[in-house]
């Protein structure tokens, strides 16, 4: 399964780079694949994964004091990937994988 | 035959995939759950008496469900209980293949039946972040009505129930010679009787999320305990048991059950242990006690199927085999449609 990243950085007393790091540090050394600027998928594991993911990205938010908003959402393994823009499809044919 | 069997089912087992795959043993959130089914089986008995094979063909056809969405809100952040119910029919069939000229399938039981469930299920965990994976691996504790309005036992003949008797222009059965002692018309005498029976259970689910669907934790391992009873009263709709099958059979039985379940041992997608022991309050040439243990394995990658084997004592459960008690140890295939349940983790 994967997870679907949404944020927004807003400026703030951390240097917006440095809150954008955070936010993809929290992701650890999941698989990854930028799609847009500011969205990306990563691979979860299973639920319990996701719900460390957001638990991560929560604790940037309260250490920038809010300067960063997101909304993750969990998909199913091999639940297709609509966008309105163009993107690395290998790149995220790799994470989303196959369907159950 | 029986060393065939056994060989097979050993050489089946041991080249079962080692995939990881669960998802024909756990029903995701939402999805209509079958809890405690009676299952299909087909299987040989040992000792071996006179019996070429045995099979059982109970598939359940659920009718109404709420349980579905009970497990989508039993995760919720208060903790509060999640109530759900189920309606469903069993059309069910046992029959014997016997080893007598011409293999005859003698007497099968017809067994269709209706079936209510309610269950209330409470989040038991001791977490109070309902977004830490502790406060959603639970244990779930529920607790299961299993009630059977009306099930009929009937085998389809139209003999009278003793040898010694023979039926008059009346149609009824009276006795054609003074006899000390009757013998039970195992050709095709007739047996029915409609029976009610409701048993309440204590479940624990402990959860993790391997294996589960996106968004949910499934059931790892789980146990249950229960108590009940069975009547077979007279006058119980038509078909009910008549008075002189009714001194014989045993009418009124206490109820102990049992089960635990485990996903993913060794090669089996689901390996779980059932018992079932009846107390008959009334009992002629048979016991009062009768059980059942069954050990059963199935094995991920073949689609909710699998082996089983079972040690069985005490009346015989085969509608003419009343009088009769047995002790076999019977193993075979089965097909289960039971699964783990699933429960949806509260959103954002």
């Amino acid at each position: 399964m994967y997870a679907t990243l949404s944020y927004d950085v807003i400026s703030g007393s951390t240097p917006v780079d440095d809150v954008r790091q955070l936010i993809l540090s929290a992701c650890g050394d999941r698989q990854k694949c930028d799609l847009l600027a500011d969205t990306l998928i990563c691979r979860v594991k299973n639920t319990a994964d996701y719900l460390e993911l957001a638990r991560a990205l929560r604790k940037v938010a309260r250490d920038t004091d809010g300067q960063c908003l997101f909304v993750v959402t969990l998909h199913s393994a091999g639940a297709p990937l609509r966008s309105n823009a163009s993107f690395q499809q290998a790149c995220a044919d790799a994470i989303i994988g196959p369907g159950d | 035959m029986r060393s065939t069997l056994c060989s097979v089912a050993i050489l089946c087992l041991c080249s079962s995939g080692l995939s990881a795959q669960d998802a024909p043993l756990i029903t995701r959130s939402g999805d209509r759950p079958l809890v405690s089914p009676d299952g299909t089986y087909v299987f040989q008995h040992v000792p071996h008496s006179d019996i070429i094979f045995e099979a059982q063909i109970a598939p359940r056809v659920i009718i109404v469900d709420t349980i579905g969405d009970a497990a989508l809100r039993a995760l919720n952040e208060a903790k509060a209980p999640a109530w759900g119910y189920q309606v469903s029919a069993t059309p069910m069939v046992r029959l014997r293949m016997f080893d007598q000229a011409s293999n005859p399938v003698r007497t099968p039981s017809y067994m269709p039946k209706g079936t209510f469930q309610l269950v209330r299920f409470r989040n038991a965990s001791p977490m109070p972040d309902r977004e830490s994976d502790a406060f959603n691996r639970g244990p779930i504790d529920a607790w299961l009505l299993d009630a059977i309005p009306f099930g009929h036992h009937s085998n389809g003949q139209d003999g009278c129930l003793f040898t010694s008797q023979v039926r008059g222009e009346d149609g009824e059965c009276t006795d054609s010679m003074p006899t000390t002692s009757r013998q039970v018309n195992k050709t095709d005498g007739s047996f029915s009787t409609n029976y009610i029976e409701a048993t309440a259970s204590f479940w624990r689910m402990y959860l993790d999320s391997d294996g589960a669907a996106a968004g949910d934790y499934a059931t790892r391992w789980e146990w249950r305990v229960g108590a009940g009873v069975q009547l077979n009263p007279e006058g119980y709709v038509g078909g009910s048991i008549d008075p002189e099958l009714r001194k014989l059979y045993g009418p009124t039985r206490i109820l102990v059950t049992a089960m635990a379940a485990r996903r993913s041992v060794w090669r089996c997608g689901r390996a779980s242990i059932n018992s079932r022991f009846q107390y008959l309050t009334t009992a002629v040439n048979v016991p009062h006690l009768t059980g059942q243990v069954e050990g059963a394995c199935f094995p991920s990658g073949w689609g909710g199927s699998g082996l089983f084997v079972r040690y069985y004592h005490g009346q015989d459960y085969y509608n003419l085999g009343f009088d009769e008690s047995i002790s076999r140890l019977q193993f075979g295939f089965t097909l289960q449609q039971e699964r783990f349940l699933s429960f949806r983790i509260k959103s954002q």
